[in-house]
């Protein structure tokens, strides 16, 4: 109690001194002011195949059904050198990289999501200069297709669920979803690395997230990386009794990740959006602070 | 993944090396490579279901599937035996991986609802069932590693080739 009734006066102060800053000097600070550390990705569905690069290398037609997002030659046998050897639909184009989640059913019909969807890239730690770029040829697996409804729910992936026009937080698909709206999923991957292993057995335990109270990555796994944060909008509404995931119910849902960006774009993606403090577009650009620039050129690539 | 090419005279030389390196210490040579890649692991935990759920499915044939229906339901049977004693061999759990999944040529539940109400549908569920795993075993016998799998996804190939050769056969008769 003692400790709270000395910090009034500074508090009082600070409040003070507030409000006798300039409309400029407000303004100014405004801009200092970090609310996001991002930048995107905008990548669109290529395909929908039984295949798993990561699970099932080499084994054509040895898994669920897979919609795949971005680099278009994405098959079972795709290693680092053939992503790069292939095209992309994402729109920063030297972001070779492979991104796949189980394929969304309304009864017997394939749901895509259309359009350019959101992969975030953020910071998962608090202290988000210190994140550093993908290594190449890092891949893992995000959530766990095995789970249970409350697994999912107390995943430390999970943001809020399965959204529908109002419905949040749902821990399966939702009943019933208004007519029109979009059924939505975001849900976090995990953002430190060990430092030493591009993928592992279980194709996840070479990763790991930061600690939920501290938001420090745990001493196993020191090294922080972008936080994915992959956002889809499937288009299906109505009576959803009949939706259903390729790997199961909605909280089957997970999904994949093989980095084959171009090092130096990524690089500088991460350097000036995330470890700069910005929200940016897939160029590397924020809208609301202009005066920072842009990461890449016109054409969203570096400049060369 | 990059490795030069060795040439002959590189490969004798470094024989001649690995040689002379043995004769110098009492080390062991390295262990052989493991037994089941994950390919092989894999293909088994994959071929046990696709097998197994296709059971119940050639229970359901219409009359003139039926005799082939059963032919196909005993060689499933016998590629079971050799799938489960291979799992066990790997070491691998019984569990069912693929459990609730949707892919192609794995018979669901709701196929099999579907095959109940219209069993004439089962000529075209059975074709992508031996389809796609006439698949998977191509992709066991290029990626495999275990002799015995490759060996089991040989006869699993050949077996879908004459399965889906009588299947055609049967629906152009």
């Amino acid at each position: 109690m003692s400790r709270k009734r000395l910090l009034l006066p500074a508090v009082l102060a600070a409040v003070l001194t507030m409000t006798t800053l300039s409309a400029a000097d407000r303004a100014a600070q405004a801009d200092e002011l970090v609310t996001h550390h991002e930048f995107q990705a905008n990548c669109s569905v290529t395909t929908h195949r039984p295949d798993d690069p990561i699970v099932y290398p080499g084994l054509p037609g040895a898994s669920h059904m897979h919609t795949f997002l971005g680099n278009d030659s994405t098959n079972a046998g795709s290693t680092n050198d053939s992503l790069k050897a292939g095209a992309t639909n994402c729109k920063t184009p030297d972001d070779k990289s492979a991104y796949w989640f189980p394929t969304l059913y309304n009864g017997d019909a394939v749901v895509a999501p259309s359009g350019p969807q959101v992969i975030y890239y953020k910071s998962g730690i608090l202290a988000y200069q210190q994140v550093r770029s993908f290594p190449a040829g890092l891949r893992f697996v995000v959530g766990d297709q095995a789970a249970t409804r409350e697994q999912f729910q107390r995943a430390p992936g999970a943001v809020e669920g399965w959204e529908c026009g109002d419905s949040f937080h749902n821990w399966d698909f939702p009943a019933w979803c208004p007519p029109g709206s979009q059924l939505n999923i975001r849900y976090q991957a995990p953002s430190c690395w060990n430092g030493r292993d591009l993928d592992s057995v279980d194709h996840k335990s070479h990763m790991a997230y930061p600690d939920r109270a501290t938001l420090v990555c745990p001493p196993s796994h020191p090294v922080a990386v972008p936080m994915l944060e992959f956002k889809m909008a499937f288009p299906v509404s109505g009576d959803m009794s009949r939706v259903r995931l390729s790997s199961g119910r909605g909280y089957s849902w997970h999904y994949d990740f093989m980095n084959a960006w171009d090092g130096p774009t990524l690089q500088a993606l991460v350097s000036h959006c995330v470890n700069g403090g910005l929200q940016c577009d897939p160029r590397g650009f924020d809208q609301y602070k202009p005066n920072r620039g842009a990461a890449l050129g016109p054409d969203y690539r570096l400049p060369r | 993944m990059s490795s030069t090419q060795a040439t002959p005279e590189r490969t004798r030389r470094g024989g001649l090396l690995a040689l002379l390196l043995l004769a110098a210490c009492s080390t062991p040579t390295p262990p052989p490579p493991p037994a089941f890649n994950p390919t092989d692991t894999a293909w088994l935990q994959l071929m046990i279901p696709m097998n197994e759920q296709a059971l119940p499915a050639l229970d359901l044939a219409p009359p003139e599937l039926a005799g082939f229906a059963a032919a196909v339901k005993e060689s499933h049977q016998r590629e079971l035996v050799h799938l489960r004693r291979l799992r066990a061999e790997a070491g691998l759990p019984d569990t069912n991986l693929h459990a609730g999944h949707q892919m192609p040529g794995l018979v669901t539940e709701a196929d099999l609802a579907a095959l109940r109400l219209s069993p004439s549908g089962l000529a075209g569920e059975l074709r992508e069932h031996l389809d796609q795993s006439a698949l998977v075993a191509r992709g066991e016998l290029d990626a495999g590693a275990n002799q015995a799998v490759k060996d089991l996804a040989a006869a699993v190939s050949s077996a879908r080739t004459a399965q889906l050769a009588e299947l055609s056969r049967l629906e152009s008769a």
